[in-house]
């Protein structure tokens, strides 16, 4: 057993000092920050002042118009951001001057309220590429609120009752456990918190793929083996190399942990949602801890065993690298899965060993998985675990000092059977 | 101290090592002789219990190499690397706890052989900075930090120069000294008629001759060149 360990110390330290490892670890954020930070500054910064005309094509109700868009559009000190002006058209010179309008910047927006447009004639909006995705948006939300407070005074109600009808009424949605429970409902527990770790474990054990690989092939390709073998089992080095760097794996783990405690601390505001760590560190953060490590372990056995076939990393990277399909399909599948938790798909891939641990941190979090079954699964995963080492370890056994021959597939099983 | 008994071992129905008795007693310097492809390095490898034989039994000290205490042999295989990203230092002391060499003496040792072996401005780079004769240095320190009692060395003296021969042959004859056995293959017959007691050559897997290296010289022209030519010669007509 102290081999084992001194393995596992060395293993640890080497992962530790590697920048493969340094890169696992934070690639997963920046690439999710890539993807959602675009999305964040196109609807974030100030609108700039600018020139709006207004066409109202005989409604008589400019003057309504741009008093309701210099409500909506203000500076912080109040002031209105647009400067608004009327431009009447006709028929023949409708389209030339919108687009003059426009495009030469005399007017960046024209909005065009069509006659009768509050039964639906419809209201455009033209506008130059100086003009935002979130402006946009917002105008499009200010001239909708204008049409609809017009029908209400239309049917002879008040602004009072128009807001009064459509105020939000507060609708909460609870979840009954099967415990009996009734559990208020929140998206973000619900789906946000399992997405989450299931992305981090499936690029931990994507990025960490390569150096669990290339530690093997290096000490096959330099003859370290050979020296090795004089004083330690196979099995021990093999068991040492999965503990340190299923070790690495909690490190790894730890550190997410961490940044997401940060990042519910002080995101929810950056992002204007409701989020706070009560959100996130749920009693359900143990069983999504708990799966990650013993899902690191398992694919930590499966590349240690298998990346032995091979004398170089390129064969071995392109070779085990379709392990790592396994771990990415439940994230390919995690959209039908939100939109239908009870599909059979869950209960299928749950007991598939290679994506139980990613099945389950989602049925956790989306299906409120019993206890039992949380358990149950388990166990079913470490005796999966326990079986992938112990066919590893008589794979690792056999290949340690073969060069130069490539495995077959029928070899394989029977150096499992032998 | 070692005996070998009849032990064979075959691959793919080729016979690789076929019914080698041996008996080396302690404190001998053994050279293990052969062409390439002879035997030599399997038979090693099941003296380390790293390959098991197909027949026959190997005792280190009466006990079957299967169960006795490696952790007492030094082992210097002919292909052998070392981490390259690793420090010197670190790798050492790695290799010396998986020998079973208490933490704290295993830092010493490193410390005494690093001088020995004039690398100890070395100890703190890594690996990857060093020539190939200092990584040869370090990879002797590797199989010698746990002081052996037998110790089994394939090619020795490749890749380094004269002068670190010398010290390595110093080195041998300090073991031999201490009544340490040592079996050493080399192709360097030079070494072998140097710092060996008795010999034996293998090829095609089976002992050609075996006895005192100074006999075997007599009989074939004083050279153990010679001594290889003619036998090996002989036996593939």
């Amino acid at each position: 057993m102290n081999k084992t360990l001194t393995i596992a110390q060395w293993e640890l330290r080497r992962g530790l000092k590697s920048k493969a490892f340094i890169v696992s670890v934070f690639m997963p954020f920046v690439v999710l920050l890539i993807s959602i930070v675009p999305s964040v500054l196109a609807f974030s910064g100030d609108i700039e002042a600018k020139d709006v005309g207004i066409i109202d094509q005989g409604n008589g109700i400019y003057t309504e118009v741009a008093e309701h868009l210099n409500e909506q559009f203000q500076s912080d000190s109040g002031e209105a951001i647009y400067t608004i002006q009327e431009y009447q058209t006709t028929s023949e010179n409708h389209d030339t001057l919108i687009n003059t309008l426009v495009q030469d910047n005399i007017a960046g927006i024209v909005i065009v309220i069509q006659p009768d447009f509050m039964n639906n004639a419809g209201i455009n909006i033209y506008h130059n590429n100086n003009v935002g995705l979130e402006e946009i948006s917002k105008l499009k939300g200010a001239m909708r609120q204008y049409s609809m407070e017009k029908r209400i005074v239309a049917l002879g109600m008040t602004k009072e009752d128009m807001d009064y009808v459509l105020e939000r009424p507060d609708v909460t949605v609870y979840e009954i456990s099967d415990s009996g429970d009734a559990v208020k409902s929140n998206l973000i527990v619900r789906y946000g918190v399992p997405g989450v770790f299931l992305w981090l474990l499936v690029m931990g054990i994507v990025m960490s793929s390569s150096m669990l690989i290339s530690g093997v092939i290096e000490e096959r390709s330099n003859r370290i083996l050979e020296i090795m073998m004089s004083s330690i089992k196979p099995n021990q080095l093999m068991m040492g190399k999965i503990l340190g760097i299923g070790m690495l794996g909690v490190i790894q783990i730890t550190i997410y942990l961490v940044i997401i405690l940060i990042f519910s601390l002080y995101g929810g505001a950056m992002l204007n949602i409701d989020l706070s760590p009560g959100d996130v560190f749920t009693p359900n953060i143990l069983w999504y801890f708990l799966y990650f490590i013993m899902g690191y372990f398992m694919y930590a056995a499966l590349y240690v065993s298998l990346g032995s076939l091979f004398d170089n990393e390129r064969e071995a990277q392109q070779s085990v690298g379709y392990l790592s399909l396994f771990a990415v399909l439940p994230i390919m599948l995690i959209q039908p899965i939100m939109m239908n938790p009870g599909t059979p798909l869950t209960g299928i891939l749950s007991f598939i060993p290679l994506t139980t641990p990613f099945m389950m941190i989602l049925k956790i979090g989306m299906l409120s998985a019993p206890l039992w079954e949380i358990l149950l699964m388990m166990v079913y995963l470490l005796v999966w675990i326990a079986a992938i080492s112990w066919a590893g370890s008589k794979i690792f056994r056999t290949t340690l000092l073969m060069y130069g021959k490539r495995a077959t597939l029928k070899e394989i099983f029977q150096w499992i059977k032998a | 101290m070692l005996k070998i008994d009849k032990i064979s071992k075959s691959f793919t129905g080729v016979k690789a090592v076929d019914n080698i008795s041996l008996d080396i007693p302690v404190g001998e310097v053994f050279g293990f002789l052969g062409p390439n492809g002879a035997g030599k390095t399997t038979t090693l490898r099941m003296i380390m219990d790293i390959l098991q034989p197909d027949s026959g039994l190997i005792t280190i000290d009466g006990k079957p190499s299967t169960s006795c205490d490696h952790t007492r042999i030094g082992y210097l295989p002919e292909e052998r690397g070392i981490y390259q990203k690793a420090k010197v230092r670190d790798v050492v002391e790695y290799f010396g706890k998986l020998k079973s060499v208490p933490v704290g003496e295993v830092k010493e040792r490193a410390i005494y052989w690093f001088s020995k072996l004039k690398i100890q401005d070395l100890a703190d780079k890594k690996v990857a900075e060093l020539s190939k004769g200092n990584q040869q240095k370090v990879q002797f320190i590797i199989a010698v930090i746990n002081d052996p009692i037998l110790m089994i060395l394939d090619e020795p003296f490749t890749g380094l120069d004269p002068v670190n021969q010398k010290i390595l042959q110093d080195i041998i004859k300090d073991f031999k000294a201490q009544n340490r056995t040592i079996i050493l293959s080399t192709h360097q017959m030079a070494k072998v008629e140097e710092n060996c007691d008795s010999m034996c050559l293998i090829h095609k897997g089976k002992i050609i001759t075996l006895g005192k290296t100074k006999d075997i010289m007599e009989k074939h022209g004083g050279s153990l060149d010679n001594a290889f030519i003619e036998l090996v010669g002989d036996t593939d007509e």
